[in-house]
């Protein structure tokens, strides 16, 4: 159905298809959450502006394209929203039009009343810096009343015409009915109107001949936006089922969404069969309130050092391994490590990351924009890190446990209970796996390189596997007292495991060179002690490191403490025993 | 935004750089560039003074790679001084810590 070779660009009149006497002017700045897409349609009747966004420079540019079309031929200027957000609505009251120019404003019911009560919820207004405005300009045109029957259709112009709204249910198959509103544009044009709620009760598509304007809703399942106020579940995947019928079966060719770029129906559709996948899982999505918001960014901070610091120990061994193989004299193996993973792209992506942080931190940008941010820089790196040339390229989990902290985070953002879902095993179990895979790695990768003496190229991958087994762990002089009962504790073995490795290489980090292991168990506890008679800073770990591990286990019953004295240092954790859950 | 700062002094045989400021993927080249030259132009010890360095991503590390392997050509390692305890710790845990001299 459609044809996906339908391109439209932004910034210049094109026209629509499907509707050969309409233009489309879409103008769609780069991807963000404060202002989203705006597109302007040219009919002979009206012309049509669709979410005006929330941005003064964007407000002015859709004033110009107005004032120019209206200078060919004058005709009123509807404006439409697809939601009440703040960032599609704020300047739906800022247009400068040429004098007598009449605007009629139109929105689902549920957005006005928002409007209208100055409601920061509904309009997430409570999202941005600075209690921005809320839109307070009329709105003439609502959409959906629920008592349709005791409000005019038609809104009368000055110059005497009518803009009638027509409301026409469509039946589905199903037995389902899509919401449908419709008006003339001139020509036997029509806007057509759908009530498409779950992203906000007052979201709305909108059709001008095969083109549609989806609004928030391909986003709606997004972490960090899925659970805004007025989200709702049950309407999302019903809205989703609904417009994807209506791709299926009514010509669309393309379909434009609230922020970024218009694709082909055909691959709008594709993304809502993942999208539908993906929300049916979201029930029980906690609200995304301001409170859970600035819990969060706290979160995002923390990630941002223990993904930073692992992915940059990840990098630093590449490049001692290609600082190996050039003594060696295997320039070309080098090169070859090296382009094995995009490290300037992921140092990049990090960068960015941490200066828009450093931005929140002097107030420039809101929580909401660093979480969103976080979501997208961890869906990044998660498909960086899973190609399986990187997944060969280094042993001891560094790639695994990366990743399992990204999905923890947008686990986390998307209000999922990760942490229920873990398999637990004792922690006897764990650290002695642990210490055997640290001191074993050494001896197994001795025999690979004998094995591979015959032949240069396995050779070479057998070097390399050995030099990248620079695991400090190797050289550090452990001792293991492990508890003699039971030592099940509420945490999932390879959570435990990521913890315990982090503890320890960090510990040998800041250069311990001797750390005693011991577990017990006492009052319903299991206590893992990692000390050493050596002085060390905590300071060495990052604190936001050491809150992050803190944070986890408190999450499951547990805490972490960071003991230090004249005589050594040590960390001390502690969780609930499994039975006494 | 914060920038990288990057000083150089000669005492006796040896250059000594003193870098202020973050390294990572949009600084990291103001320290390549005169730390390179540096190893080039100077027959003698190369250090570089880290104790104002709030941050090092991969790109560093990067820079000082270049520097060790430069160095290592004519048998002298780089030498990292006053490293911060968190820079040092990821030095040593990337392997670092082998090829190039770091003192905190």
């Amino acid at each position: 159905m459609g044809d996906s070779s339908i391109k439209i660009e932004a910034n210049i009149w094109q026209r629509v298809p499907g509707a050969d006497s309409v233009e489309i002017f879409p103008i769609i700045p780069k991807t963000n959450c404060i202002s989203s897409n705006c597109f302007i349609f040219s009919a002979r009747d009206a012309l049509v502006v669709v979410d005006p966004g929330a941005n003064r420079e964007q407000t002015r540019q859709i004033s110009r394209v107005l004032t120019d079309a209206l200078a060919l031929a004058r005709r009123p200027v509807l404006v439409f929203l697809t939601h009440c957000h703040q960032d599609h609505s704020q300047e739906a009251g800022g247009l400068e039009l040429p004098t007598g120019i009449e605007i009629k404003r139109f929105a689902h019911q549920a957005g006005v009343e928002a409007m209208k009560n100055r409601d920061p919820n509904l309009t997430v207004a409570y999202l941005y810096l600075g209690n921005p405005g809320i839109c307070a300009a009329p709105f003439e045109g609502i959409l959906f009343r629920s008592s349709p029957e005791s409000e005019p259709s038609a809104l009368e112009l000055e110059d005497g015409r009518r803009i009638e709204l027509h409301t026409e249910p469509i039946a589905m198959p199903d037995g389902a009915t899509l919401q449908r509103q419709w008006l003339l544009l001139g020509d036997g044009n029509r806007l057509e109107i759908y009530h498409t709620p779950g992203h906000s009760p007052c979201s709305i598509s909108l059709r001008v001949g095969s083109l549609l304007i989806l609004g928030d809703l391909p986003f709606a399942a997004n972490p960090g936006v899925c659970g805004l106020n007025g989200w709702n579940h049950a309407d999302l995947l019903q809205s989703l089922h609904k417009v994807n019928w209506l791709l299926e079966t009514s010509e669309m060719a393309v379909c434009c969404p609230g922020h970024g770029y218009c694709i082909s129906a055909q691959s709008m559709r594709e993304k809502f069969r993942m999208m539908e996948a993906e929300a049916s899982d979201l029930t029980d999505v906690p609200l995304l309130d301001a409170e859970r918001i600035s819990a969060l960014k706290i979160y995002v901070d923390e990630l941002l050092e223990e993904t930073t610091a692992l992915l940059t120990i990840f990098s630093g061994r590449l490049y001692t391994i290609s600082y190996y193989l050039s003594l060696l004299e295997e320039e070309s193996a080098a090169g070859r490590i090296l382009a094995a993973l995009d490290i300037d792209r992921i140092d990049g992506i990090l960068s960015d990351f941490r200066r828009i942080a450093e931005a929140f931190n002097t107030s420039a940008v809101p929580e909401w924009t660093v979480v969103l941010k976080g979501v997208q820089v961890a869906r990044s790196l998660r498909l960086i890190l899973a190609a399986e040339h990187v997944q060969q390229i280094l042993n001891f989990h560094l790639v695994d446990r990366a990743q399992r902290r990204l999905l923890d985070f947008l686990s986390l953002v998307h209000g999922l209970q990760f942490l229920r879902t873990e398999q637990p095993k004792a922690a006897n179990e764990v650290i002695a796996e642990l210490l055997k895979r640290a001191k074993g790695a050494q001896s197994a990768q001795s025999n690979d390189l004998m094995e591979a003496l015959d032949d240069d190229q396995a050779f070479l991958q057998a070097l390399t596997r050995r030099l990248d087994t620079h695991s400090r762990l190797r050289n550090i002089d452990f001792e293991f007292t492990p508890a003699p009962q039971e030592t099940n504790a509420n945490i999932g073995a390879e959570r435990l495991d990521d913890l315990l490795i982090n503890l320890l290489e960090g510990m040998a980090g800041v250069g311990v060179k001797r750390i005693n292991i011991a577990t017990r168990v006492a009052s319903g506890q299991v206590e893992i002690r990692l000390s050493s008679r050596e002085r060390m800073d905590p300071a060495a770990f990052g604190k936001r490191r050491l809150d992050l591990y803190n944070r986890t286990l408190g999450w499951l019953g547990g805490s972490l403490e960071c003991n230090q004295d004249s005589g050594g240092a040590e960390f001390v954790m502690r969780l609930p025993a499994l039975q006494s859950i | 935004m914060e920038d990288l700062k990057v000083t150089l002094e000669h005492l006796e045989s040896t250059v000594v750089l003193r870098a202020v400021g973050p390294v990572d993927s949009t600084t990291a080249a103001s320290l390549q560039e005169p730390l390179l030259r540096a190893v080039e132009s100077s027959s003698g010890a190369v250090q570089l003074d880290l104790a104002q360095v709030s941050y090092l991503s991969s790109a560093g590390m990067r820079v000082f790679l270049l520097a060790a392997k430069a160095l290592q050509k004519r048998g002298e390692r780089l030498r990292l001084l006053n490293v911060p305890q968190q820079i040092h710790s990821l030095l040593n845990l990337a392997g670092f810590t082998s090829f190039i001299d770091v003192n905190s």
